[in-house]
C-alpha cells in the first residue's frame, strides 16, 4: 500500500490549502449522482443470507441440450449438474456441459449492441444503445421491403432450436426464409428418413429409461437393453455427444450382450467401444450398403431361420417395395466404368471400399439376422457427402425390410415420435398470407412461402426450413423457377445470423468472406448483416449490427431433442440477464415494436406483445400443440383413449382422465402443457413410449400414411387421380414451369426420380472417373471429426481447451507466452497483455494422418505442413502421425482450427498452426438435391513448411 | 415375422415383463434376458448409490469404507468427469484430480484407444502419508487420503512416494498466469495481484479463496471423493456426470450397496495390485 | 479551502469518474470534466489539468463520436477488449462475475445501499466508483462519523485497488486516445491519493 510509504507526506499538507472546486463542484453534483439507494436493514439482512438455489433447465454448450440442475449462489451461477428427471441423460453430462460456467461468464462474452464503424471484417464497432441498433435494423428492413419485397430478408437461427421467436417475427415481418443450422448440415443425411417416413433421423432404441404402460395399468421406467446389433457408419455419438443417451445406450446394449459395428475410415471413440472397426474408404457408405442389401436380397430364404433376412411384416405398413426393387435390380446388369463389376455386387464393393468381399458379406448376414438391430448412419460421414442422399436411402431400407423399425431394441425414426412443440408461435399461418409482385410487367399474386428461394428457386427439395445455397445467393441474387412466381428476381439484402458461424462452419470460408464483403459501388450487396449471439465468432466480424442475446442460463424456451418418445423439458430462467443482453422474446417483441412504430404494415400489436405479454406466454403457446403425436403402438400408451387420435396435454391430465375427446378431429384433449406445469414436475414432461409405431399409420407423416418406397406415384381417392410421395409436389412444379432444376440436371435428371436411384459422389477419385487423373497428384481423401467440444463457440472455454480428442485435438503447443490480441484500432491488435500457456497444456486442432504416410512423406509427428485442393485452396497445421486412420485419409476438426476471432481465446493465438477445414471446401458445387456444401468430398496434397 | 415359440415364452413370463427386467411383451418383440451383470436393469444406479449413500451416512465414520469402481467396459472417454471435478474444486491450470489417460494401442488396422480414468487411488496402505514430514496429509476416518492445506509445507515427498502420479503441486498458475504478475513487475507495485486469483473452492468442506502464496497455493493437491459433497449426501461429481455410468461410489462396508457387489464380481483388477497398496478404487474390465 | 470544501470535491471526483467509465459519456459530463478547475493546491493538481486538456475546448460531435468508438474498443467489446472494467477479470482468472462480484455487492448490502438496476455488474469500475461517490457523501453529511471513511478505505484497499491499478496500465497502454490515456493515470494516481488521504484522516481525525 502506497500510503504506508508516505504517511508523513500527507500529514504534512494543510488542509486549508487543498483546493475545492467550487462552482464547477456543484454543476457536477447537480447532474450526477453516485448511483446507489439505500435500502431497508431486514431488505439488506435477507439478501446477505447466504441464498443457493438449484434450477432445473436445458443446456445450449451444444444442440443436444441436456437437462440441466444449476447450483445458483446469492444469484450467480455456480455449478452445472445434470437433471437426472431427464431420460435424454439421466443426470449425465458431458464435458461441455460441466464447463458451462465458463461461457455464461466469459469476458469475451457479447454484452452491449453495437454497430459497425470501419469495414466489415475489420472488426471495429461502436457500442450503442438497444433503441438505436433496432432504428438501424428497422429503418433498413423497411427500405428492403419496399424496394425488394421482404422476401429480401434471411432469418438464420444457427444450431440451438429456441429460435421461434425469431421465426415469428420474421415470418410475421413477410419473409418465407426463416432457417437454421440445418440448412447446412447433413442433409443428406436426413434424406432417406424424410422419403421414406416424413422423419429425420434414424437411431437405435437405446434411450433408458422409457415409460411403459403394464399390464396391470401402472406405469414403470423400463431399463432393459434388447438390442442386439448395432451398426454406426460415419457416426460418432461418444465424441459428438449429441445424443446423450447413446453413450450409455450403446456400452449398456453391449453390455447387454450387443453386437457393436462401426465403419469409419477414422477409429472413432465410439469404435473403441466395438467388436468390429471397419475402416472404409471415405465415401464409399452407399457402396457398402447397396451391396448389403444385394447380399440381403440374393441370399434371403424364407425357409432357412439363418438366411431368413427379410422381415415380410414390413409390407403391411411399405407401399411401393417391388417398384423400389425393381429399379435397384436394374442396376445390377450395369457395369461399373471405373472397375468393370456389375453394380452392388461383393466384388464391386469390395473394390470400392476397399473392404473385403467375405467381410461385407459377414457384414450384411450379421444385419440379416442379428435382430433387434439398428443401422445407424452419421453426420459428418454420411451427411456431408454428395451422394449421401443414396447411403441414407440404403440405410432406411435396410432397417425396413429386415423388420427393425419401431421393434423393441430396433431403431426408431426420433423425428417422428418426439413431442410437437411451437405451434402457432413458429409463425407459419404469416407465411400463408398473399401477396402480389409486378413480374415483366404483370401483377402476379401467390402465397409468402412461394417466395422461397430455394423451394420454388434452384432447390425445390431442400425441405425443413432449409436454405443450402449459401452464400452463392448472396452474390448472385434469386430468381424464382417455379409457382406463381416464376421468373421474379430479387436480391439478397439483409442477413440474421443467431447462434451460428457460416464463415467457419458453412461451405468455403472465403467465399463466405467475399460473399459478406462484396459491394456494389459504395454499398454492401447484402445490406445489413446482423449477428446476434452470446460469444463473439468469426461471422460477426463481418456484421453491420450485433445484438448480445442472453445466455442459455438466462434465458427461456424448451427442449426435446431426438428422444425415443414423446417428453418435453424447460429451459427456465436460472439468473438475472447480464450486462444489456436481452432473450429472443424480449428482441422479437423490442423489433416487433420499433417497425410498427415506423409503419410496417404487418406488425400487429395482436400478434405480438397484446397477444403475448409476457415470455411465458409465448412458451406456454408453443406448448399448446404437445405432444401432439397419434396415440399408437405398442403397449398403447392410454388405453382408454382411441388410437391414432391426437393426443394433447399434459401426463397427469391424460392419466387423469381430464380430457374432451374431438371424435370429429381425432384429438384427445387434455389441459394444456404449460411452463408452470413444467417447473412444478422437475422441468420435464414425459408421456409413455411405445413400439411398432408405424403401424395402421401410426406416426408416420407420409401421405399414404405408410413407408413409402416410391416418391412420386398415383393413387386414385373419390374417383379422382392424385400424385403422391415426397417428390411428387416438385416434381409437379417442375412439369408445369418445363424446366428442371440445374443441380440435377448435372445428374443427367428431369425430375427427381421416382424411386431408387444411383449417383457417384464429386473428388472421389475411387468411384468417380473424373476425378481419377487427379489422384496421384492429390492422393489424400479430407474428412472432417467433431472434436468433443469445438462446437464453433465453446472452444473459448479453458476449461475444455485442455482436454485431447481422438487425435484431432492435441496438446501439440509449444511453451508459448503470447501477446493477448484484441480488436484493435486497426482490426486485432496486441493488448500489452501477456499469457502463458505452458507445454502441452493447451489443445490445438491437428492433421491427423497415418504414420505409414507420414514414414513416405519425410514427416514428423507435429510437423507444419500445407494442404492444397486442385482448385487452389490452402490451409495448414500440424500433423498428428498415428495408428487411428486409414492411410491415404487425412482428418481434420471441423471449426478447430485456423480460428480468427480474436472472441474465442486462446485458439485463436493458435490460428498459424492449426488448420480449417472450410478452407479446402468446394465453393462451386453443392450437394445436388439440398444444395449443401460438400464438406467431405475434398482431395489434397501435402507439403511440408 | 414372429416365432409361434417366442410368443408362447412371452405369454408365460409376462409378470417378469412388466417387472421391468425384460422386455414388455410385445408380440413381435424377441425376449432377451438382461445380462447378470447389468447393474442398470432395476433402476438408475444413480438412485441407488445415493440411497446407499444416504444410509452409510448414518453410520459413524469409522463403519463406512468408500471405494470407487470404474467400469472400463462403460467408459467413452468424453472427458466429462475430468471438467465435473475441474468445475466442481475449482482446480487452477496443470492441476487435474481425475484425468482420463488415453493410449493407442496396436497398429493399424488392429488399433484402439484405451481409456483409463484415474482419481486417487486411496489406498489402504498409502506409500504417501508416512512419508510427510508434518503429518499434513493422512487417512481420515472414513478411509480417504486427505491434504491439511494449512499444514502441508510443499515438500513434495509424497508426489514422489505415489505409485499412481495422483498427487500435483498447486506451483499458483492461473489462467491469468503472466497478466497481473506481469503487469505487477512492470508496475513496481505491490498491489497487483494480491488478491484472490481464482474463484473460492469449498474443498474439505472449507471455503478457501485462492490467494497468492497461501494455501492451496503452494501444497500438494489430490482428489478427495468430493467428501464436501459426501457430508449432504451426494456422490462424487466424476460419479453423476458420467455419461457412460462407468463410475460407481459407495460404502465397500455395506453388504448389500452396488460398490460391494461389484467388487465381488471376477472382472475386478485394482492397479499395480503388485506394491500392495491395497487401493480402494477398483476397476472393472 | 475549508475541509468541507474538500469533501466536496472528493465527491465530486468520484461522481464524475464514474460518469467517465460509464458508456457512452455524455457531453455534460465531459463539459463537467473540462471545466472543474481543482485549485493548484490539490495533490493532483497536473493530473486533473493533463486530462482537461485532453478535452477539446468546443466538444464537437466528430469528437465525442470518435471517443464513443475508442471506448468501445478499449471497454465494451465485443469480445475481448483490452481492458475489461470488471474486477474478476483481473482477480478471478479472466472470468466476469466471479468472487470479487459477490463481494462488492455483499459490501454495498453491509452499507445498506443496493446501486439502481444498470445491467453493471457489482464489480464494474462505475459500480464501484459509484459507491465510493456514495460514501463521499456519507462522509459530507456525516462529518463525525469515521464509518464512511473506513468503509471506504477498507473498500479501496481490498477491492479497487488490486484490480484498478492493472486495469489502468492496461487502458493507458491501449488507449489511443489522449483523454482515455490520461483518464487512466488521473484515475489510478487518485485513487492512491485518496487512499492516502483517507489513512491520514483516519489517523488524525478519528483517533482522539
Amino acid at each position: 500500500m502506497s500510503a504506508s510509504t508516505k504517511p508523513n507526506a500527507i500529514s504534512r499538507r494543510d488542509f486549508l490549502k487543498l483546493g475545492a472546486a467550487g462552482a464547477a463542484s456543484a454543476l457536477v453534483l447537480s447532474k450526477f449522482d453516485h448511483g446507489f439507494r439505500p435500502i431497508s436493514s431486514a431488505q439488506a439482512k435477507r439478501a446477505l443470507q447466504q441464498n443457493v438455489r438449484y434450477v432445473n433447465t436445458a443446456c445450449v454448450m451444444c444442440p443436444a441440450e441436456c437437462g440441466i440442475r444449476v447450483k445458483v449462489e446469492d444469484g450467480i451461477a455456480s455449478a452445472i449438474y445434470g437433471n437426472i428427471y431427464v431420460p435424454m441423460n439421466t443426470n449425465g453430462i458431458c464435458a461441455k456441459g460441466a464447463a458451462g460456467i465458463q461461457m455464461v461468464y466469459n469476458v469475451n462474452r457479447i454484452k452491449y449492441p453495437m454497430i459497425r464503424v470501419g469495414e466489415r471484417g475489420e472488426g471495429k464497432f461502436k457500442r450503442v444503445s438497444w433503441d438505436e441498433a433496432l432504428d438501424y435494423i428497422a429503418d433498413r428492413l423497411i427500405e428492403y421491403k419496399k424496394k425488394y419485397g421482404a422476401e429480401s430478408v434471411i432469418m438464420d437461427a444457427g444450431d440451438v432450436t429456441d429460435r421461434d421467436p425469431y421465426w415469428y417475427l420474421f415470418r410475421a415481418f413477410g419473409t418465407p426464409h426463416v432457417t437454421e443450422h440445418g440448412a447446412i448440415c447433413d442433409t443428406p443425411r436426413r434424406h432417406g428418413p424424410k422419403l421414406f417416413f416424413g422423419g429425420k433421423r434414424v437411431e437405435p432404441d437405446i434411450m433408458r429409461p422409457v415409460l411403459v404402460r403394464q399390464p396391470d395399468g401402472s406405469l414403470k421406467n423400463d431399463y432393459s437393453y434388447r438390442t442386439k446389433l448395432i451398426i454406426y457408419a460415419g457416426w460418432n455419438p461418444f465424441t459428438a455427444t449429441r445424443i446423450n443417451y447413446e453413450s450409455r445406450g450403446t456400452v449398456e446394449a453391449k453390455l447387454n450382450g450387443a453386437k457393436i459395428i462401426v465403419i469409419d475410415p477414422a477409429l472413432s471413440n465410439t469404435a473403441t467401444k466395438a467388436d468390429q472397426w471397419i475402416p472404409i474408404r471415405v465415401g464409399t457408405d452407399a457402396d457398402l450398403f447397396a451391396a448389403m442389401l444385394r447380399y440381403i436380397l440374393e441370399h434371403h430364404d424364407d425357409s432357412n431361420p439363418l438366411r431368413r433376412y427379410i422381415d415380410w411384416s414390413f409390407l403391411d405398413y411399405s407401399q411401393g417395395w417391388e417398384e423400389f426393387l425393381a429399379e435397384f435390380k436394374s442396376w445390377w446388369n450395369k457395369t461399373d466404368p471405373i472397375n468393370g463389376k456389375p453394380y452392388f455386387t461383393l466384388e464391386w464393393a469390395a473394390q470400392r471400399t476397399d473392404i473385403p468381399a467375405e467381410k461385407i458379406a459377414e457384414l450384411a448376414h450379421t444385419f440379416g439376422i442379428l435382430k433387434p438391430a439398428a443401422l445407424v448412419w452419421g453426420m459428418n460421414g454420411i451427411g456431408h457427402h454428395y451422394n449421401g442422399y443414396i447411403a441414407s436411402i440404403l440405410g432406411v431400407a435396410l432397417n425396413v425390410i429386415t423388420g427393425n423399425m419401431e421393434v423393441p431394441g430396433g431403431a426408431i425414426d426420433t423425428e417422428l415420435v418426439k413431442s410437437d412443440k411451437g405451434g402457432k408461435a413458429k409463425g407459419e399461418d404469416f407465411v400463408k398470407r398473399e401477396v402480389t409482385r409486378v413480374i415483366n410487367g404483370q401483377e402476379v399474386s401467390g402465397k409468402i412461402e412461394e417466395l422461397h428461394m430455394d423451394y420454388y428457386g434452384d432447390w425445390p427439395a431442400a425441405w425443413d426450413d432449409v436454405v443450402g445455397d449459401y452464400p452463392r445467393r448472396f452474390l448472385e441474387g434469386v430468381t424464382l423457377r417455379y409457382g406463381p412466381f416464376r421468373d421474379h428476381q430479387y436480391p439478397i439484402k439483409a442477413f440474421f445470423i443467431r447462434t451460428g458461424n457460416p464463415v467457419i462452419t458453412g461451405s468455403n470460408t472465403q467465399e463466405w468472406i467475399k460473399a459478406l464483403t462484396a459491394k456494389d459501388g459504395d454499398e454492401y450487396r447484402v445490406g445489413l448483416v446482423v449477428y446476434i449471439d452470446t460469444p463473439f465468432l468469426e461471422t460477426g466480424l463481418y456484421a453491420d449490427v450485433i445484438l448480445p442475446e442472453a445466455s442459455y442460463l438466462e434465458r427461456m424456451s424448451l427442449s426435446d431433442i431426438y428422444p425415443s418418445h414423446q417428453l418435453i423439458y424447460l429451459r427456465d430462467f436460472v439468473i438475472d440477464k447480464l450486462y444489456e443482453s436481452k432473450t429472443q422474446y424480449d428482441i422479437m417483441i423490442a423489433l416487433a415494436k420499433k417497425l410498427y412504430e415506423k409503419g410496417d404494415p404487418d406488425i400487429k400489436p395482436e400478434d405480438f406483445w397484446e397477444k403475448y405479454p409476457t415470455e411465458e406466454d409465448f412458451w406456454n403457446e408453443a406448448l399448446k400443440v404437445a405432444p401432439g403425436r397419434a396415440h399408437c403402438g405398442v403397449p398403447l400408451p392410454y388405453p382408454q383413449y382411441p388410437v391414432n387420435y391426437k393426443l394433447i396435454g399434459t401426463p397427469d391430465s391424460l392419466e387423469a382422465g381430464k380430457v374432451t375427446i374431438d371424435d370429429e378431429k381425432k384429438v384427445v384433449q387434455g389441459e394444456y402443457v404449460t411452463v408452470q406445469w413444467l417447473r412444478e414436475h422437475n422441468g420435464v414432461a414425459i408421456w409413455p413410449m411405445s413400439w411398432h409405431r408405424f403401424n395402421n399409420g401410426g406416426v408416420l407423416k407420409t401421405a399414404s400414411k405408410k413407408v413409402e418406397f416410391v416418391w412420386d406415384y398415383e393413387v386414385e381417392k373419390d374417383g379422382e387421380k392424385k400424385r403422391q410421395g415426397q417428390y411428387a409436389k416438385y416434381n409437379k412444379l417442375i412439369e408445369a414451369a418445363g424446366e428442371t432444376p440445374f443441380a440435377i440436371r448435372e445428374l443427367g435428371w428431369e425430375k427427381y426420380a421416382k424411386t431408387f436411384y444411383w449417383f457417384e459422389t464429386l473428388w472421389n477419385p475411387y468411384t468417380n472417373p473424373e476425378y481419377a487423373k487427379l489422384a496421384e497428384e492429390y492422393p489424400f481423401q479430407l474428412i472432417s471429426g467433431r472434436v468433443h467440444h469445438a462446437m464453433s463457440g465453446t472452444q473459448l472455454v479453458d476449461w475444455l481447451g485442455r482436454i485431447p480428442t481422438e487425435d484431432l485435438w492435441e496438446p501439440f503447443n509449444d511453451d508459448r507466452t503470447i501477446d493477448e490480441v484484441i480488436i484493435g484500432e486497426n482490426g486485432p491488435t496486441p493488448s500489452g497483455r501477456k499469457v502463458h500457456i505452458p507445454k502441452g497444456l493447451w489443445c490445438i486442432g491437428v492433421i491427423q494422418m497415418n504414420t505409414a504416410d507420414g514414414r513416405k512423406l519425410g514427416l514428423r509427428k507435429g510437423d507444419l505442413v500445407e494442404l492444397e485442393t486442385p482448385q487452389g485452396f490452402k490451409t495448414r497445421g500440424k500433423v498428428n502421425l498415428v495408428e487411428t486412420i486409414r492411410p491415404g485419409v487425412l482428418r481434420l476438426p471441423l471449426g478447430g482450427g485456423g480460428r480468427f476471432s480474436p472472441g474465442l481465446g486462446l485458439t485463436y493465438d493458435f490460428r498459424d498452426i492449426s488448420p480449417n477445414a472450410n478452407d479446402l471446401t468446394d465453393p462451386s458445387h453443392h450437394s445436388p438435391i439440398m444444395g449443401m456444401p460438400l464438406y467431405a468430398d475434398v482431395m489434397v496434397k501435402v507439403k511440408k513448411l | 415375422m414372429s416365432e409361434p415359440k417366442e410368443a408362447s415364452i412371452l405369454t408365460k413370463v409376462a409378470s417378469e415383463v412388466f417387472a421391468g427386467v425384460i422386455a414388455p411383451a410385445l408380440e413381435n418383440a424377441p425376449l432377451i434376458q438382461a445380462a447378470e451383470d447389468d447393474v442398470l436393469a432395476k433402476e438408475d444406479v444413480l438412485v441407488r448409490m445415493e440411497r446407499e449413500l444416504k444410509r452409510a451416512l448414518k453410520k459413524t465414520p469409522a463403519e463406512r469404507r468408500w471405494v470407487m469402481v470404474i467400469d472400463l467396459r462403460r467408459c467413452v472417454g468424453c472427458h466429462a468427469c475430468t471438467i465435473a471435478c475441474v468445475a466442481e474444486n475449482k482446480l487452477p491450470p496443470g492441476i487435474v484430480y481425475r484425468p482420463v489417460l488415453t493410449e493407442e494401442i496396436g497398429k493399424y488396422p488392429n488399433v484402439t484407444y484405451r481409456f483409463l480414468p484415474k482419481p486417487c487411488m486411496q489406498c489402504e496402505n498409502a506409500p504417501c502419508t508416512p512419508v510427510c514430514p508434518v503429518n499434513a496429509t493422512y487417512t481420515n476416518e472414513e478411509g480417504v487420503i486427505v491434504v491439511d492445506y494449512d499444514q502441508c509445507i510443499g515438500c513434495r515427498a509424497c508426489i514422489s512416494a505415489c505409485p499412481y502420479a495422483s498427487r500435483t503441486f498447486d506451483f499458483g498458475l492461473n489462467y491469468t498466469d503472466k497478466t497481473i504478475d506481469g503487469l505487477a513487475m512492470t508496475l513496481g507495485s505491490k498491489q497487483a495481484g494480491k488478491y484472490e486469483t481464482a474463484g473460492a473452492a469449498f474443498e474439505y468442506g472449507e471455503r478457501r479463496e485462492r490467494k497468492h502464496e497461501q494455501s492451496p497455493i503452494g501444497n500438494v493437491r489430490k482428489c478427495h471423493f468430493c467428501l464436501h459433497r459426501i457430508k449432504e449426501g451426494i456422490l462424487p461429481a466424476c460419479t453423476t456426470t458420467c455419461i457412460g455410468r462407468a463410475t460407481f461410489f459407495g460404502d465397500a462396508n455395506d453388504p448389500d450397496s452396488l460398490v460391494s457387489e461389484l467388487i465381488a464380481k471376477p472382472n475386478v483388477m485394482r492397479l499395480k495390485e503388485d506394491l500392495g497398496t491395497e487401493p480402494r478404487v477398483y476397476y472393472l474390465v | 479551502m475549508s475541509q468541507r470544501d474538500y469533501l466536496e470535491t472528493r465527491l465530486t471526483i468520484y461522481a464524475l469518474l464514474r460518469q467517465l467509465f460509464q458508456y457512452p459519456i455524455g457531453t455534460e459530463a465531459l463539459i463537467a470534466a473540462r471545466e472543474l478547475s481543482l485549485p493548484e493546491t490539490h495533490p493532483l493538481y497536473r493530473e486533473w489539468k493533463n486530462l482537461q486538456s485532453s478535452i477539446p475546448a468546443d466538444i464537437n460531435p466528430d469528437w465525442e463520436e470518435q471517443l464513443r468508438i475508442e471506448m468501445t474498443r478499449l471497454l465494451e467489446g465485443p469480445g475481448r477488449t483490452p481492458a475489461p472494467p470488471y474486477a474478476s477479470f483481473y482477480l478471478d482468472g479472466m472470468r466476469l462475475m466471479g468472487y470479487p462480484a459477490r463481494r462488492a455487492q455483499q459490501t454495498y448490502l453491509e452499507y445498506g445501499v443496493l446501486p439502481e438496476a444498470s445491467g453493471l455488474p457489482a464489480d464494474h469500475l462505475a459500480t464501484e466508483l459509484g459507491f465510493l461517490a456514495y460514501l463521499a457523501e456519507q462522509g459530507l453529511t456525516l462529518e463525525s462519523d469515521p464509518k464512511p471513511f473506513q468503509v471506504s478505505l477498507a473498500f479501496l484497499q481490498e477491492q479497487v485497488q488490486p484490480w484498478v491499478t492493472s486495469f489502468c496500465v492496461a487502458l493507458e497502454n491501449a488507449a489511443q486516445e489522449a483523454f482515455f490515456i490520461r483518464l487512466a493515470q488521473f484515475t489510478r494516481a487518485y485513487l492512491e491519493e485518496d487512499a492516502t488521504w483517507l489513512q491520514t484522516v483516519l489517523a488524525n481525525e478519528y483517533t482522539h
